[in-house]
């Protein structure tokens, strides 16, 4: 299971009576405890929440505290409690003054002001063709399986390109949904790939 | 069209509760979500939204420095997608390129007898991928015209059916018609029969033989009113022909009467032939009455004659 650094980081004992709140099943806790956090994630960017790491943190950090200090939480449904309470998070997120330069923002509004213009505003040339050197890069390391996958489904117009969707989902025994939930994460894959890329 | 909205921020409090419910407890909505991100980020990348969308995009989402992260990843993603399809295609024409390259510098090798082989070689597998595509190609034609044909066979047939039936309802409409009018006639005949009133006419049977004063000479005594006589003609053959005369003359040899054709069915049994002559023709005398039948050969045979003497009063 791979337990993000903040939660890592605390009392191991307090960490295990949550999973077991969650699920008895050690390894299924783990899996909703993975699935939680990656919803808060969403949940915060969606609602244009910038610091959304940081939030999901404190979303977890305040149902744990309240699991551990064995107050009762009446729910049917742990996925909705935590949503209620990253509800409150985001609340107390927009009263909060931001730390972000108000420049900032606007720099960063007007660099996408116009996509036609996109590459030339936002990054220079060189830095774009850095972008994409790296993004070739990224792709090239893809096992051969993601990389058609990939291709097959970015290919063709509308239409078409619906039709290879189906036709990729069928090929690969998935649900539709199953397949955009692959293909976001390879992208995120790529993502990070490139970021890191981007740094070195 | 609802998560879009969600995404882009156009949603109430109270619709944004109700979608983040549903993707929270259901993971098929929650991937729903990751699939209409993708897409918008994807649809404002190739220009495909609406002015409020894409204005909208802009102001609320782009500020997010994760969502402009996304965006140029995605950007780039297309692209380097895009430059591999191309080169791709690219590589493939380079390649049937360089084949051919290779082929003609083959032949240009000092070992001749190895460039004829190879052009021997090259010119069988072209001939041969000619000879297939264009097999392919009229056998293609072929069946389309032959869906066509059949398609035209089908609305014919469809056409005739139609026809048919009409013809056929038009057929009953003539014989319920017919039947109308036989009958009416039937009624008619039975009427005038009914108001005619009954013509006397005697009725006389004759058996075969020629001989004057044998038992089958036949006397016919009948009243001066009387406007027919009725033969019966008697035989002791079976009477199987196709067609029947017959002629009376005097026994002088003056013909007074004759009738040809008379159709086997106008013969009511096998040995019997009836006949309705006219009185006027009879004067007080002796007479010869000769049946004849027609073989189905066309042959004239002598049946019978009859030997009659008329009496009128």
């Amino acid at each position: 299971m791979n337990v993000s650094g903040k939660i890592a980081e605390l009392d191991q004992e307090k960490f295990r009576v949550f999973l077991q709140w969650l699920h008895p099943d050690v390894k299924r806790a783990g899996h909703i405890y993975e699935d939680i956090r990656f919803k808060l994630h969403k949940f915060f960017e969606w609602r244009g929440c910038w610091e959304c790491e940081e939030c999901a943190d404190i979303t977890i950090d305040r149902v744990l505290h309240k699991v551990t200090a064995g107050e009762e939480i009446r729910t049917s449904n742990h996925y909705l409690y935590f949503l209620g309470v990253a509800r409150n998070v985001l609340f107390e997120y927009w009263k909060k003054p931001k730390s972000t330069p108000v420049e900032d923002v606007t720099e960063s509004k007007q660099l996408y002001t116009d996509p036609g213009q996109h590459e030339e505003n936002l990054f220079a040339e060189e830095q774009w063709s850095k972008q994409v050197a790296c993004m070739k890069r990224c792709m090239s390391t893809l096992p051969e399986d993601k990389r058609v996958l990939i291709t097959g489904y970015y290919q063709g117009k509308r239409r078409e390109k619906i039709n290879n969707r189906q036709k990729l989902a069928e090929w690969l025994n998935l649900s539709e949904n199953a397949l955009r939930l692959r293909m976001f994460r390879i992208r995120d894959e790529l993502e990070k790939c490139v970021k890191k890329c981007l740094k070195t | 069209m609802n998560r879009r909205q969600y995404l882009l921020g156009l949603l109430t409090e109270r619709q944004q509760h109700k979608i983040e419910e549903r993707y929270f407890a259901r993971d098929d909505m929650f991937h729903a979500m990751l699939a209409a991100e993708d897409e918008l980020i994807e649809d404002y990348i190739k220009g495909r939204l609406s002015r409020r969308e894409k204005k909208r995009f802009e102001s609320y989402i782009l500020a997010h420095p994760q969502w402009s992260q996304k965006v140029t990843t995605m950007k780039a993603m297309l692209q380097v997608l895009k430059e591999d399809v191309t080169a791709k295609q690219r590589n493939f024409f380079s390649v049937v390129g360089d084949t051919l390259r290779d082929i003609f510098s083959i032949l240009n090798r000092p070992g001749r007898v190895y460039a004829l082989s190879y052009a021997v070689v090259f010119f069988f597998i072209l001939t041969g991928s000619l000879y297939l595509y264009y097999n392919v190609q009229s056998m293609q034609s072929q069946l389309s015209q032959l869906e066509r044909g059949n398609k035209t066979l089908r609305d014919n047939d469809i056409m005739l059916r139609q026809r048919l039936s009409e013809q056929a309802s038009r057929n009953g409409q003539v014989a319920e018609m017919l039947e109308q009018e036989q009958q009416k006639r039937k009624q008619l005949e039975e009427q005038l029969a009914a108001k005619t009133p009954r013509l006397f006419s005697p009725s006389f049977s004759l058996q075969p033989g020629v001989l004057r004063g044998v038992e089958s000479h036949k006397r016919l005594v009948f009243p001066s009113s009387a406007e027919t006589v009725q033969l019966q003609l008697l035989a002791d053959v079976e009477l199987d022909y196709r067609f029947y005369s017959i002629v009376i003359k005097t026994v002088s040899g003056g013909e007074v009467w004759s009738k040809t054709y008379i159709s086997a069915d106008e013969v009511e049994q096998q040995n019997v032939v009836n006949l309705n002559v006219p009185t006027a023709l009879f004067a007080y005398d002796d007479y010869l009455l000769t049946l004849s039948g027609v073989t189905a050969a066309g042959e004239t045979e002598t049946i019978h004659s009859y030997f009659f003497s008329v009496i009128p009063r």
